[in-house]
């Protein structure tokens, strides 16, 4: 139930979003203005073809990460939950590195290999965290929460064994492909991740109710009618389909994910069917704005939207923090 | 009361093993509606696994429990739901800044469609079970800053909200202080005037199960010891609590009420 001040807040919000979305393709290495969009100049071009398909993909992988981040948080009852924590962009990583070790170049169906090498090691992970919680029922958060961590780690020495062993020009193209990017060519790679964050985030935002009650404990949730095995299976699975696309696309982005939820937590009540499209909203307009930083901070050249991220991120959290303390929010 | 009703909830030779270990043995019993019960027996008794095979969140691999005649476990969630409330003993611990109002909402989940929009039903009965459980004037505070006896009283508006027969209840007020404790009992007892629902409590304190309920139950070592009414058990007060408990019993009569009450004393 959407009431009063709430609403009012996430209208702020979509209608920011908005602004967002229409004003970020016009800043960059130069200024676009609107009066060059329709005289078939080389801004026309640039506008077109290279700004508008990377900030719609920024958009797509913030909103996405951070409604996984949010997911996470509630389903495992932990704050520090994310797609992150849970192994699934090391896994992502791995399978990136190995395709980049091996040398694969070239795309199928408008992804590159490296992307598909991505997808797969971050379904990878998250098969282990589905298995853990489906094979072993009494499966408690922590215990799958540390066997996401185990996993990380797991998939960390990997890759870091890969790097050692890997030629310096791979080295660093792994490295590269690490710190998260949204070099986006063209629509194709929007289109080929689309079906599946779509597909994802719908089942979340159909189970935010759920959520809620995830969030107060299975045996409660469960007491209510909810029905916790199939709901949390489903939201896994989700969660597989938006994280796998997007860190297929644009890398590992970090900070996102796990950060912007709880900027929403500390703004709106905690009510999953608020924080669900608020954290949407928030995680696309801040990696947006980022992207653009990574646009303009060291113009011509680019900076990785990763390392921006937290940049910008941390200290803006860290402040939130502070401020909090008055009003007995909790983060979790 | 028609004879020939069937009772509410009906368990049938129960048993239940966690990881190969058994904390319930062959337990059967049958709780009439209208009745109200107090679970007691020692920790590890085995008190919150019979009370969370009875609110159908274990799978009973021996045994059946049937509620209204009809076996929990094949219940959908949400029909479940409708009859049985749980009020877990960990409900204490709140992992996030609800309003209370938004956290009782959470009550009428079975109740909802598609997103769990809520309408105007909805709202007047979280108010109604606001009210009733004497929290009203917190409905917009934040869980987080709610006192421990604030706390358990949402826990139950929220139980409320469900609007189910049965309410079942892990140690509602082991943690609380004499005043809340008492809050608590009569805001059980109101439940049950009010609306019949036969409430289920664990409980430590046993004046109050000897007193509060019409029956009890209680559990030692994974087995039913006694199952029946209160006065019974008040019949054979204090021996049998030093069965229960292994802990001496005294009864000492109060000199200026001459009301008994049983207190703790030599260990046989």
């Amino acid at each position: 139930m959407i009431r009063g001040s709430s609403f009012f807040h996430l209208l702020v919000l979509f209608f920011a979003a908005c602004v967002v979305l229409v004003t970020a393709p016009f800043v960059g290495m130069d200024l676009i203005s609107p009066s060059q969009l329709f005289n078939n100049s080389l801004q026309t071009t640039i506008f077109f073809t290279l700004r508008v398909p990377r900030v719609l993909a920024a958009f797509i992988a913030g909103s996405g990460l951070a409604l996984c981040g949010m997911m996470f948080q509630a389903m495992f009852r932990n704050p520090l939950a994310d797609p992150f924590t849970l192994g699934i962009s090391s896994g992502a990583s791995c399978g990136a590195a190995i395709t980049i070790l091996m040398g694969m170049n070239g795309a199928l169906f408008g992804l590159s290999y490296i992307s598909i090498g991505a997808f797969c090691g971050a379904a990878l992970s998250m098969a282990f965290v589905y298995a853990l919680s489906s094979l072993q029922r009494t499966a408690s958060n922590l215990t799958m929460l540390l066997s996401g961590i185990a996993i990380s780690f797991l998939f960390s020495s990997i890759l870091m064994f890969m790097q050692y062993i890997s030629s310096l020009r791979d080295s660093f193209h792994i490295v590269r492909w690490l710190m998260g990017g949204i070099e986006i060519f063209g629509y194709q790679q929007i289109l080929s991740m689309l079906p599946f964050v779509v597909t994802g985030m719908i089942i979340v935002l159909l189970k935010l109710p759920e959520l809620d009650h995830l969030l107060t404990g299975d045996d409660l949730a469960k007491s209510r009618g909810v029905r916790v095995g199939l709901t949390k299976n489903l939201l896994l699975l989700a969660a597989t389909l938006i994280v796998g696309s997007i860190v297929a696309v644009c890398g590992p982005i970090g900070f996102v994910g796990l950060m912007t939820p709880h900027i929403c937590k500390m703004l709106f009540k905690t009510r999953h069917t608020v924080l669900g499209p608020a954290s949407f909203l928030a995680g696309g307009i801040f990696l947006v704005l980022c992207d653009t930083a990574a646009r303009v901070v060291i113009a011509p050249a680019e900076m990785p939207v990763g390392v921006i991220t937290a940049l910008f991120g941390g200290p803006f959290f860290l402040w939130l923090l502070f401020m909090r303390k008055a009003k007995g929010i909790s983060l979790d | 009361m028609n004879t020939q009703s069937s009772p509410i909830i009906e368990t049938k030779n129960l048993s239940f093993a966690y990881n190969g270990r058994m904390v319930l043995q062959g337990i059967s019993l049958a709780i009439e509606k209208g009745q109200t019960w107090s679970i007691i027996g020692k920790n590890g008794a085995g008190k919150s696994t019979l009370i969370k095979c009875i609110a159908g969140l274990l799978p009973v691999p021996a045994g059946t429990v049937l509620v209204n005649s009809i076996d929990i476990l094949r219940m959908k969630p949400r029909e479940r739901a409708k009859v049985i409330s749980y009020v877990p003993q960990a409900a204490g611990r709140v992992h996030a800044s609800y309003t209370v109002h938004d956290y009782v909402m959470l009550g009428r989940f079975p109740y909802q469609g598609l997103m769990a929009i809520s309408n105007e039903n909805d709202r007047k009965i979280v108010l109604d079970a606001l009210q009733l459980t004497d929290v009203a004037h917190l409905k917009d505070r934040l869980m987080t800053t709610l006192s421990g006896g604030e706390l358990q009283r949402v826990f139950l508006a929220g139980a409320v909200a469900q609007q189910s027969e049965i309410l079942l209840l892990d140690e509602p007020a082991t943690f609380l202080d004499p005043l809340h404790q008492e809050m608590i009992r009569k805001t059980l007892d109101r439940i049950h005037i009010e609306f019949g629902t036969s409430v289920i409590t664990i409980t430590h304190d046993a004046n109050a199960a000897i007193s509060r309920f019409t029956n009890l139950l209680a559990l030692v070592d994974d087995r039913l010891f006694y199952c029946g009414t209160t006065t019974d058990f008040r019949q054979q007060c204090p021996a049998i609590l030093t069965d229960i408990f292994s802990v001496g019993f005294e009864e000492a009569r109060c000199s200026s009420t001459g009301r008994t009450i049983i207190v703790p004393g030599e260990t046989p």
